[in-house]
């Protein structure tokens, strides 16, 4: 089956990059633009990874975090933090929570695929094929 | 004999901050504009500040980039692929320079809490033709740094208020 990404971010330009680079892959894509529009596609749509922003209006990354773990449907669905905050205080708290990685934002593309491709499988969407 | 308070160097920081920001996510290199050369200063209305505050317990402050039109442009398609000189790209222009305010924030919060001073960041806010802030704001630490990437100049100013220990 193919992998289902959830993105949530206040950011239209970190979406729409998210998007960019994962579309080469196999997966189907949502996003979000707070937790609380996260939650409701989370729990509509079951995804196999969520990526959430920390800082955001409306609900912030880490209020999402705790909701989705007292989901029992949702509470194992892995989660990378992509945050511009790197303060150790914010990396105990979702720790607690059990997110499975961590990325700070501004991110090398390919530290962040590395880190999902463990979690899911990223396979490269076939190419178009060329008739002769 | 009175206790010495070491207060961050906020140009260094800022500084270190938005050059290691423009490499990592652009890949742009960008070096510090020599103050005594004769580098041109944009029209402040070509220009975008993206500004986010700081708030901890021993100090409150704010990180402002102030961007030109033109590179943010630039940075838009890099990252998106959309076209960022279009009439309808002035949303997502705002967005990508409040983001990358907030990344150079991000750094400059985590040198500030690896200096004793730990503090969160706000929600970004953005305007357009404004100023960076003055040296001026009597009880505030200020740093100030400019760089030149890919011919543009790019500002920040670091502010900081100390709460009395």
């Amino acid at each position: 089956m193919t992998p289902k990404i959830l993105s949530v971010d206040d950011s239209k330009t970190i979406r729409l990059a998210l998007g960019r680079l994962f579309r080469p892959f196999a997966c189907e894509w949502r996003d979000a633009t707070n937790g609380e529009e996260g939650l409701a596609i989370a729990i509509r749509e079951k995804p196999d990874l969520i990526i959430l922003d920390c800082n955001m209006p409306v609900m912030d990354g880490v209020a999402m975090l705790r909701k989705l773990r007292e989901d029992p449907e949702l509470k194992r669905t892995p989660v990378i933090m992509l945050t511009a905050e790197s303060g150790l205080e914010n990396l105990a708290i979702v720790a607690r929570l059990g997110v499975r990685d961590y990325v700070t934002k501004p991110f090398r593309e390919e530290e962040l695929l590395a880190k999902a491709g463990r979690i899911i499988p990223l396979i490269p969407r076939p190419g178009p094929r060329t008739t002769l | 004999m009175t206790p010495v308070t070491h207060r961050p160097d906020l140009h260094r920081i800022g500084e270190s901050a938005f050059v290691e920001v423009l490499d990592t996510l652009l890949s742009l290199p960008a070096t510090v504009r020599d103050p005594t050369g004769l580098s041109p200063v944009s029209d402040a209305l070509d220009q975008i500040t993206g500004t986010v505050h700081l708030a901890g317990q021993r100090l409150s402050g704010s990180v402002h980039v102030q961007l030109p039109l033109s590179f943010v442009a630039r940075a838009v398609q890099f990252l998106t692929g959309l076209d960022g000189t279009s009439k309808d790209a002035k949303a997502v222009l705002d967005d990508t320079a409040g983001e990358l305010a907030n990344m150079v924030a991000g750094r400059v919060a985590a040198r500030l809490a690896a200096d004793g001073y730990p503090c969160s960041l706000g929600i970004p806010s953005v305007s357009r033709g404004a100023r960076l802030p003055s040296e001026t704001q009597r009880g505030m630490d200020h740093g100030r740094a400019d760089l030149i990437c890919e011919g543009h100049v790019l500002s920040l100013a670091v502010q900081c208020r100390y709460a009395i220990a």
